[in-house]
């Protein structure tokens, strides 16, 4: 009788043990399950954030591939003296030699010689313009690199049969 | 009667006489005469521009020799240029050109050029001969310096003589008339340290 009550003791502590192996197991289990969830969560989050910020930059470049046309298209609807005030302003503003050679040798393409003329009016009375020594479109440009002086806005443009331009007068401001 | 009509034609007489006189350059309005004082002012500091761009090392050989041309330019024939130092009592004066010349061989590494104070201590006045001229005074602040230390610096002031004259000439088969704004002799009035 006795040795039947120790065995069954004995029975409940190990099922007391596998119960609380058993619960222990199931705690880690739900543990790991958790935190597979949250990796999961997290990883779903950053997918989501990461298609956004790829909308945001399609987006982006869709705005910028818009205004860079809008801007081309700017330009090509630019008359001749918006274009010389361009040159002239990138000219006289820029910051070192070869950035301005390069911009007088692009204008120049506007014109039928670097040495079409150029005319300056220093003040005009009654019709009668007065005007200060004529120059040419090349040394009146290299001016501008020189001097750093925009000072003068476009006034009357005289073309060839080819659009070239002939002759140029400026205006004193 | 008689004298009405004496009157009447001496009147209209003056306003014939005055409209050429005005056309011709001879007596101009006080505006035009502003854009003209200004023209002249415009190429004092054109010629400071250009001095400074001679005298700096770092301007390209090339460039410093376009622009020499065109500080030539701003010049009449056979003008010079007053050079002083706080070293020694004379000025010397060279013709513009040679004058350019030493200034871009100067022996510093860095030279640094100056002009302020720019205006007329004689007002453009017309001559006998229609030339109008008058004088401006600038104050010019040098400083070169060498790697070794050497180091100089000295302020001057200056008297330009300017001449303004009405000029002509063909632009594509039509006469244009301009005013040409020459310098002429640049005095040294004044040397310091």
């Amino acid at each position: 009788m006795m040795r039947t009550i120790r065995n069954s003791s004995k029975l409940s502590m190990i099922a007391l043990l596998v119960l609380l192996m058993f619960g222990g197991a199931g705690c880690k289990s739900k543990k790991k399950a958790m935190e597979a969830q949250a990796a999961a969560e997290k990883a779903r989050l950053e997918q989501e954030a990461a298609a956004q910020r790829e909308r945001e930059a399609e987006l982006k470049r869709q705005r910028e591939a818009e205004e860079e046309a809008k801007r081309a298209a700017e330009a090509r609807r630019e008359t001749p003296a918006q274009k010389l005030d361009l040159y002239f302003s990138a000219i006289a503003n820029s910051g070192n030699v070869n950035s301005a050679n390069s911009s007088i040798n692009e204008a120049l393409s506007l014109f039928s010689s670097p040495d079409t003329p150029v005319l300056i009016v220093i003040a005009e009375e009654n019709g009668q313009k007065d005007y200060d020594r004529p120059t040419t479109i090349r040394d009146y440009m290299n001016y501008l690199k020189d001097t750093k002086k925009n000072m003068n806005k476009i006034g009357n443009i005289k073309f060839d049969n080819t659009g070239k331009i002939t002759e140029l007068e400026l205006i004193r401001q | 009667m008689l004298n009405s009509k004496f009157l009447y034609t001496v009147i209209a007489s003056l306003f014939i006489t005055s409209a050429v006189f005005a056309q011709s350059g001879a007596d101009i309005s006080p505006k035009r005469k502003q854009a003209i004082d200004s023209l002249a002012l415009e190429k004092v500091r054109d010629l400071s521009k250009y001095i400074s761009i001679i005298g700096d090392k770092r301007t390209p050989f090339s460039e410093a020799t376009r622009v020499m041309d065109r500080a030539e330019e701003l010049f009449a024939p056979d003008s010079e240029m007053g050079v002083s130092s706080i070293n020694k009592k004379e000025v010397s004066y060279y013709k513009v050109r040679k004058y350019f010349e030493r200034l871009m061989a100067l022996n510093y590494d860095r030279v640094s050029i100056e002009w302020y104070n720019i205006f007329y201590i004689s007002d453009l006045e017309r001559q006998p001969d229609g030339r109008y001229v008058g004088v401006v005074t600038i104050y010019q602040r040098f400083e070169g310096t060498s790697d070794d230390g050497l180091k100089y610096k000295d302020t001057t002031k200056k008297d330009i003589t300017i001449y303004v004259e009405r000029k002509k000439t063909q632009i594509a088969g039509r006469t244009v008339e301009f005013w040409d704004v020459l310098l002429g002799d640049i005095k040294v009035t004044e040397t310091s340290a």
